[in-house]
């Protein structure tokens, strides 16, 4: 895993993460240049969020040329949410079902010690 | 009671879980919102969000998993599996975007910044790989030797037990071995271990099955980890390997395996080192010479460089991943043997001078594994097929060939073809077949062979041909591999052009035709002998009668001389022939005869009769070619008589070198001499009968101008068949009639265009070798009339072929279509060739190479070809009629500089042209002469002189647009007429001022001065073109009418200037038409001389009705004055005398820099300031009501559907949903427009202006194609919160947040109105011509402005309140400014389509 808390700039951080060149080497050179890019002062961290922007639009075109519009990211992601959502709804729904029972027979025992007492 | 409890317990329970499902369903409604959501940044912010729901989730798994409740910790443990098993992570949901191209460049810029040479890292990676692998082949190679001696033979179906696995190192996985790899493949391994080691197995598919299961059962995350990478291991006598699945890409979206592959170790080869024994059956058939043993040393050199040069191009393919052949399109076989045949013709070009050396063909068994028999020949390679190699790839690669599948006729096309060919190449591989047709020599062979190729072909039936899917075909031309025996290339409606593969038919020769035993050689001073087939019997011939033949043959020559060609010999020779036609022919003559003709071409005459036959030294075989088939196919009218004898009369020989030859009668070279030296005349100059030829010296590495005397022999060679072959291209369309023209769309000059190119193309290839020789490029000006051409070794260069077409059409009369149903695809054309011509210009600098930096010809063409891409990228596309474009493609035909192919929604595609890359490389390197360096400007005496032009120019313009329109009209300035005569005498004293400071610029410059003006200057002073245009606006911005038409105070004077204006254009443009074609105009002087001649007989020759009617005592002077800002100020007077006309030399010069060949220059900037006002004006024109109507309904509908959402919520989801706040709701509404906006992109961008649609009550609509905007939300708001009954709580939560927001909503206000209120003089003034400056100003304007307000305004935010706690002006102003409470910058969102509305107000 890439270490980018060096990285001050919020804006840079960012665009070092989804850089596909700087992903592409391995991750030692990778590591390196994010390192490198950490020890330069703002006017060349500057260039390189210049860089890196166009990047972003080279990124961004070669995505429209493959038919991949942002509806069609959303999409995948909101597919995969989707089923995220599913898988937790259905745990939180045995939980849920699971401590309702738990605590259903605890009310029903408690229920029925009151009721015993109440008959006494 | 019990009952009541329960049911009590259970309704609560219940009402808390309705309650929590509301709240859940309020949150699907927003994240439902979030999704409708299209802008680019914020799918990033939603996957990231995403991810950390992801893994939330995750860490809740794991924390629940050590719950102590068993079912509570199995239920975790079982989600956990199930989140990793069935969502995705994050990062795997992105793809990969860039290619390793554009990676490495963006390293490289990145790598620069931080000061370092990326190119040196991976060099130095590079030798590091090739060292590492060095040594561990080195390795291997030992390990090897200890290999223990002969394994056992492997038996499929054996039973195998195996002792161990050792993995095998592969690329995919210990290129990148990080700890999860680490970690996956050690896993592996030790399951396989547990799964194979020591059991037993029937046969060797129970392992692969084994192998499978016990990897698909794996844990997920080792799965995962490996997904993509390869794996190999050994056990036993087997290597298996496999591939593990990249998930997202897979059929079913698993990961694991899917299948093993199980390789059995061959047996080792017992004694290493050993010397190998050569074969003694290994000497070849005859003929194929692939006996290596007995081979002669330099036919094992060739060997050794074919057989290099044939592995790398498989290795390249070979180690191409499956992304990079796909992205080629190399998962087509067609395509992909296509491409190997184009790498192969490549190396036959390289290894054609050794090649040539060949006496036979040699045959290369098996290079690879997987590879056909190759041979090599003089001819070339030939490889007898590569599908076993295309096979293997793709079975490696996993590839699924996709060829056929659009194109499955045209496949069945090239099958049928290649079926016929087959048929007849298999008839001439059978020598006994040959022998019975009576060929004796190669050359009859392959003259059979493709005359019967082209027979067979003739006979595919048509409805292959009628089905092909020429639109999905690159180039809409269908054509095989160029390595096949017999290559293809066939257009729409045109029947195939065949080419015989040389290398492959010289084989078939070779093999039938074994060389014979070899002949003792002979005496060195023995000549050799003509060829018998050449070399007709003389004692069967008689000789004519002399005093006959020299009569008749110099006649010929007399007649020749007087001709327009005197030079050409082929119009000696037909000169000559017409006489001997005249003669009476029944036999064959003896007659030998030469003559030097005064170009230095050697005409031998040996005999004539009915198999006349001339031989010409010194002309290229194309042109000799060209020449027989112009009597061959044109008797001559003489002839006529004699048409069937003469049929063949000419047959026409070629040498180079020099032959003994008999002394004739006329003028031979030596005779020639003598006489010359007789007359005291010293030495012959060259191309003089007798001179010595002057191709002595190879030509100097560089740029060839033109033809020069110090040609090469070589590159005269090469010259000569590149002048054919182009000139063979345009004559085939120059010989069209007109209706053949328009039959075959010709009429189209992109048509015909596309036409040329391929032909070029196709001689181009046919001459690489020729061309490979030269080491320079050459040009030859009027290769045809009008077009230019240069040539290199890497290809052809064709300069204007549309002037050539132009006079075709003209000479034919043939109407252009015009590409009116194309106009935005033409505009998208022009940009492409005005940028190259651009980039030409600035390619062809040394200065430039030496700035950038750029050493090699490879690097040059890569980066002309990126700057022109990124150019082009810029280029709008949106309007180009792509349902009128063959195939929806937009092509650009290669014949120039480069060439480029645009689809719709897919990035442009430019290839530049080698031939033209070359020149411009060669162009460059080439030291200039002083004669060349004498023409050109220094730049800084340009920057000074344009200058010193415009602040006269902007002082004379600035004087009138001061003026008010009061002070127009008082000084008669709302009469154009009037007042062009007053700026035009400003220009004339400014000319006074700056001449002397023009003197020295030698070429002439425009620039924009502003909107509507051009300024030209060169020597001969300065001239404003487009005054029309700028007295237009004068009188739009100041609100005056001008009176010599609209108040009828001068419409006749008007009148007459503007026809005065249109004969003077009329005739600039003929004579500029024909200055394509004319050899005669060469210099200024011509050129002021023959276009002022002919101005001033049109305008002098004008109708005297021209004339009536004029208001002469309205007009300045009482005369007529054209304005002076074109070719000429006309004056003319009431009496009746004739116009006089006084031409401007200025803009005289400017037309002839711009028009004529040499010396064309225009900065740069002007160019580029000229296409922005085109492309703005084009941006201005109204939009069609269908247009309109389109996108209007889409906005309609879209809107509808927002705000019925917002209108269909009941006030509890308003307040769940946080709506229950203005400042909230805006945003939300303003964050679904800009999803809208993303959906309509493409509806929307065909709109040139800014419209409004009022389907939304109160709130009226605004869209353009930058986006949509709602008005008047302020006011609906209020009304929504009152009809649901709902309390703002803005004031409540958030006051500290619109009050922020009003600020900068007021500030940016201010800004708009600065702008809204200027006019477009003001405008201008700033330097704002179209949208693109104004936008750039506007946006920072309102930044410097927004900035300018300093973070106190935030320092109330209620940071906690707002939605991502990022707070955010509406979107529905001109910009959205943001910002979060820790990062105080602030950031701006601008709204180009507000401003584009205010752009469209303002204009």
């Amino acid at each position: 895993m890439l270490d980018y808390s060096q990285i001050q700039n919020e804006h840079l951080r960012e665009l070092l993460i989804h850089s596909e060149s700087i992903n592409a080497q391995d991750e030692i050179n990778a590591q390196a240049v994010i390192n490198n890019i950490a020890a330069l002062g703002p006017v060349q961290q500057q260039e390189v969020i210049q860089m890196l922007e166009e990047e972003q639009k080279q990124i961004q075109s070669s995505k429209i040329a493959k038919g991949i519009t942002p509806d069609v990211e959303v999409a995948a992601i909101e597919k995969n949410r989707g089923k995220l959502t599913e898988i937790k709804h259905e745990y939180d729904t045995n939980v849920r079902k699971y401590e309702e029972g738990k605590t259903q027979k605890q009310d029903e025992a408690a229920a029925e010690d009151l009721l015993n007492q109440l008959n006494n | 009671m019990k009952t009541f409890q329960k049911n009590f317990t259970i309704q609560t329970k219940r009402l808390v879980y309705f309650y929590g499902e509301a709240q859940q369903k309020g949150n699907i409604e927003k994240a439902e919102a979030y999704r409708k959501e299209n802008d680019p940044k914020k799918v990033a912010e939603l996957k990231k969000r995403y991810g950390g729901e992801r893994s939330e989730e995750l860490v809740k798994c794991d924390l629940s998993k050590k719950n102590p409740d068993p079912y509570l910790a199995e239920q975790a443990q079982k989600t956990e599996k199930r989140i990793k098993d069935e969502t995705v992570e994050p990062d795997k949901l992105e793809g990969k975007y860039l290619n390793a191209e554009q990676v490495n460049d963006n390293m490289r810029k990145l790598y620069k910044i931080l000061g370092k040479d990326w190119d040196q890292v991976k060099a130095d990676e590079a030798k590091k790989a090739e060292e590492d692998k060095a040594a561990k082949e080195k390795k291997a190679e030992e390990d090897k030797a200890k290999a223990q001696p002969a394994a056992p033979e492997v038996d499929p179906n054996a039973p195998l037990k195996f002792s161990e696995i050792k993995r095998i190192a592969t690329d995919s996985i210990d290129k990148k071995m990080d700890e999860n790899t680490k970690e996956a493949v050690d896993a592996v391994i030790k399951e396989l271990e547990s799964k194979i080691v020591g059991k037993e197995f029937k046969k060797i598919d129970d392992v692969k099955t084994a192998i499978q299961v016990a990897i698909n059962n794996m844990d997920q995350k080792y799965l995962m980890a490996l997904a993509g990478k390869d794996m190999k291991f050994s056990a036993g006598n087997y290597t298996f390997d496999f591939k593990f699945l990249n998930a997202p890409g897979s059929k079913d979206q698993k990961y694991g395996i899917q299948e093993v592959n199980a390789t059995a170790i061959k047996k080792v080869d017992v004694s290493p080192g050993a010397p190998k024994e050569a074969n003694p059956d290994d000497k070849g058939k005859p003929g194929e010479g692939n006996g290596k043993p007995g081979e002669s040393k330099e036919v094992t050199e060739i060997r050794s460089k074919v057989e290099t040069a044939l592995k790398g191009m498989y290795e390249q393919y070979s180690k191409m991943s499956k992304e990079e052949l796909i992205k080629n399109g190399d998962d087509n076989k067609l395509k992909l043997a296509q491409d190997l045949g184009l790498s192969l013709k490549q190396i036959e070009v390289g290894l054609s001078a050794d090649l040539a050396k060949l006496d036979q063909s040699y045959k290369i068994d098996q290079l690879l594994p997987n590879t056909d028999t190759t041979y090599f020949n003089k001819n070339g390679i030939n490889v007898q097929s590569f599908g076993n190699f295309i096979e293997n790839l793709y079975k490696e690669k996993n590839i699924e060939s996709k060829e056929g599948k659009d194109t499955p006729n045209a496949l069945q096309y090239v099958l049928q073809f290649e079926g016929k060919a087959n048929e007849v190449g298999a008839k001439y591989d059978n020598k006994d077949y040959v022998a019975q047709k009576g060929i004796t020599t190669y050359e009859d062979f392959v003259k059979n062979y493709e005359a019967d190729v082209k027979s067979a072909v003739a006979t595919i039936d048509k409805k292959y041909v009628d089905k092909i899917e020429w639109n999905k075909l690159p180039d809409t031309v269908l054509q095989n591999s160029l390595y096949r025996p017999v290559h293809f290339q066939m257009g729409k409606d045109k029947p195939p052009v065949i080419f015989i593969n040389e290398a492959a038919s010289r084989t078939m020769w070779d093999v039938a035709h074994p060389p014979k035993l070899k002949e003792e050689p002979k005496p060195k001073d023995q000549k050799p002998e003509e060829p018998k087939e050449e070399q007709p019997d003389p004692n069967k011939m008689k000789k004519l009668p002399t005093k006959t033949m020299e009569a008749a043959i110099n006649k010929g020559f007399e007649n020749s001389f007087d001709s327009a060609f005197n030079n050409d010999p082929f119009a000696i020779g037909t000169a000559i022939k017409i006489q001997l036609q005249k003669l009476p022919m029944t036999e064959q003559y003896l007659i030998p005869t030469t003559y030097m003709t005064p170009q230095g071409f050697k005409l031998e005459m040996l005999h004539y009769g009915p198999t006349m036959k001339v031989r010409v030294e010194g002309i290229t075989e194309g042109v000799a070619r060209k020449y027989v088939q112009k009597w061959e196919t044109q008797p001559e009218p003489t002839a006529q008589a004699n048409e069937k004898k003469w049929s063949k009369v000419l047959c026409v020989d070629v040498y180079g070198k020099e032959k003994p030859k008999p002394e004739g009668w006329l003028k031979t070279a030596k005779s020639a001499a003598a006489e010359k030296e007789k007359n005291g005349g010293g030495p012959p100059k060259p191309g003089e009968a007798g001179a010595k030829s002057p191709d002595v010296k190879p030509g100097k590495p560089g740029f060839e101008a033109s033809p020069g005397a110090e040609e090469s022999p070589t590159e005269k060679e090469v010259r000569g068949k590149v002048e054919t072959s182009v000139k063979k291209v345009f004559d085939q369309f120059s010989n069209m009639s007109k209706e053949d023209l328009i039959k075959n769309g010709f009429d189209d000059r992109f048509t015909l265009l596309h036409a040329i190119a391929l032909n070029v193309k196709t001689e181009e290839k046919t001459l690489m070798p020729d061309l490979a020789k030269l080491d320079k490029t050459l040009s030859k000006v009027n290769i045809v009339p009008g077009v230019d051409a240069t040539f290199n070794k890497g290809g052809i260069c064709l300069e204007k072929p549309a002037a050539w077409i132009s006079d075709l059409y003209k000479k034919l009369g043939v109407v252009e279509k015009g590409p009116e149903d194309r106009a935005n695809a033409f505009k998208y054309t022009q940009e492409f060739t005005t940028k190259m011509i651009a980039l030409n210009e600035k390619y062809s600098s040394k200065d430039f190479l030496a700035k950038e930096g750029i050493k090699s010809y490879e690097d040059f063409a890569k980066k002309y070809n990126q700057e022109l891409t990124t150019y082009m990228g810029t280029v709008d596309k949106t309007k180009i009629e792509w349902a009128n474009l063959p195939g929806n493609t937009l092509v650009y035909p290669n014949y120039s500089y480069a060439s480029f192919r645009l689809e719709k929604d897919k990035p442009v595609v430019i290839t530049v042209n080698e031939g033209g890359m070359r020149t411009l490389w060669d162009k460059a390197n080439t030291p200039k002469t002083d004669e060349e360096k004498a023409k050109e400007d220094a730049p800084d005496n340009v920057d000074k002189a344009k200058a010193r032009v415009e602040e006269e120019s902007k002082a004379i313009f600035k004087k009138y647009t001061d003026l008010s329109a009061k002070d127009l009209v008082a000084k008669g300035f709302d009469n154009k007429i009037k007042l062009s005569d007053a700026i035009m005498a400003d220009f004339k004293a400014a000319d006074v001022k700056l001449l002397p400071e023009l003197k020295d610029i030698k070429k002439s410059y425009s620039f924009k001065i502003n909107n509507d003006v051009s300024i030209w200057f060169n020597q001969y002073g300065v001239r404003p073109v487009g005054m029309d245009k700028f007295m237009d606006g004068l009188y739009k911005d100041k609100k005056v009418k001008n009176i010599d038409t609209e108040k009828g105070q001068t419409p006749n004077a008007r009148k007459a200037i503007d026809t005065i204006m249109s004969t003077m254009r009329d005739t600039s443009k003929k004579c500029t038409d024909q200055l394509g074609v004319s050899k005669t105009i060469t210099t200024f002087g011509e050129y002021y001389k023959f276009m002022t001649d002919e101005i001033t007989k049109s305008v002098k020759g004008l109708d005297p009705k021209t004339y009536e009617g004029v208001e002469w005592d309205k007009l300045p002077d009482n005369m007529i004055r054209t304005p002076y800002t074109a070719y000429a100020e006309v004056t003319k007077t009431k009496d009746g005398k004739e116009p006089d006309l006084k031409f401007n030399m200025a803009y005289l010069k400017g037309m002839w820099d711009s028009y004529n060949q040499p010396g064309v220059k225009k900065t740069e900037f002007t160019d580029l300031d000229e296409a922005k006002i085109s492309k703005e004006k084009a941006d201005s024109q109204p939009d069609s009501p269908e247009t309109t109507e389109k996108a209007k309904g889409k906005v309609d509908e879209e809107m509808k559907a927002l705000f019925k959402k917002y209108n269909d919520m009941t006030p509890d989801q308003i307040i769940a949903g946080k709506l229950d706040n203005r400042t909230l709701l805006v945003s939300a509404i303003m964050e679904d427009i800009k999803g809208v906006e993303g959906r309509l992109q493409f509806d929307l961008a065909n709109l040139n202006v800014s419209h409004i649609t009022d389907i939304i009550k109160d709130v009226p609509v605004q869209f353009n194609k930058y986006g949509v905007r709602p008005t008047g939300l302020a006011e609906w708001v209020k009304k929504f919160y009152k009809d649901k009954k709902i309390e703002d709580k803005e004031s409540k939560d958030t006051p500290n947040t619109r009050k922020a927001e009003d600020t900068i909503s007021k500030t940016i206000k201010t800004i708009n109105d600065k702008y809204t209120n200027s006019t477009r003089a003001d405008l201008q003034k700033q330097g704002i011509l179209n949208f693109d400056d104004y936008y750039k100003k506007y946006c920072a304007d309102l930044k410097t402005s927004v900035d300018a307000l300093g973070t106190g305004i935030f320092d109330k935010v209620e940071w906690d309140k707002l939605p991502g706690n990022t707070f955010k002006s509406p979107y529905t102003y001109f910009a959205e400014v943001s910002r979060t409470k820790d990062n105080k910058d602030l950031t701006y969102n601008y709204n180009k389509g507000m401003i584009k509305m205010s752009w469209d107000y303002l204009t």
